[in-house]
């Protein structure tokens, strides 16, 4: 799955950070895809939109996966 | 305005006040986005199964949904189970998958920034968050008259029962 997912291009100063497999809050099987987001590019309308497509894409590949798990990408930022 | 509109837009308000918005109105913001598609569909589903009449029969519906109902009918339509397919036929747009993964999304979000107290939540994240609500608004204007979002509706009061 880390393969798969590595193989995604983040945006310009998006970088996979880590994966990480979970419950959620209510007990289900997920896991987590954290991404570090750095800040100095900005975060203007077109960039939050790019958060999303990667979110989206990230989204496909895991459900693809058929993991039994939910899948949750997280974005931290950064300096 | 419906109260789902209201918090979307005190949502898009707190995450992107002047500055850098400070942790506590990140986190509003995060539990608003949530909370206004819940609303958005707590209002569809009493707006299409339950009387006007008595007034009071409408608010005593709404307030009889659960959080946890309304994930799981978000589960179901991104993963029919055999009960659904049945009624979903050919299945779901793209648009109503998109809302239900959203929801799921908001909803994990939502309980992170409510009582994660140590939680230092990111604004790139809380604007995602608010934009991915901003996208469910404008996904369920374009299914919500359909069939697909009478089920989904449906499923979300009687999906637990219906393996009966």
């Amino acid at each position: 799955m880390a393969a798969a997912i590595a193989r995604i291009a983040p945006p310009k100063g998006v970088r996979l950070r880590r994966i990480y497999f979970d419950t959620d809050h209510s007990g289900d099987p997920s896991v987590y895809i954290v991404y570090a987001v750095s800040k100095s590019l900005g975060l203007g309308p077109a960039r939050i939109r790019s958060l999303g497509i990667l979110q989206s894409q990230v989204t496909e590949v895991v459900d693809a996966l058929h993991l039994d798990r939910l899948s949750y990408v997280r974005f931290e930022d950064v300096k | 305005m419906a109260l789902s509109r209201d918090l979307l837009r005190h949502a898009r308000q707190l995450a992107t006040r002047r500055g850098r918005p400070s942790q506590i109105n990140l986190r509003r913001a995060t539990s608003a986005a949530y909370y206004a598609l819940f609303h958005l569909l707590i209002g569809e589903v009493v707006e299409r199964m339950v009387p006007t009449d008595p007034p009071e029969l409408r608010v005593r519906a709404a307030r009889a949904i659960q959080h946890g109902d309304m994930k799981q009918a978000c589960v179901d339509i991104g993963n029919p189970p055999k009960k659904l397919q049945s009624l979903l036929g050919a299945g779901t747009s793209p648009e109503l998958r998109a809302i239900a993964k959203s929801f799921i999304d908001l909803q994990e979000e939502r309980h992170a920034a409510d009582y994660n107290v140590a939680l230092r939540l990111s604004q790139s994240a809380v604007l995602n968050s608010v934009a991915k609500a901003e996208a469910a608004f404008a996904h369920w204007e374009l299914v919500r008259v359909s069939a697909e979002a009478n089920i989904f509706l449906a499923a979300i009061v009687f999906g637990a029962r219906w393996n009966r």
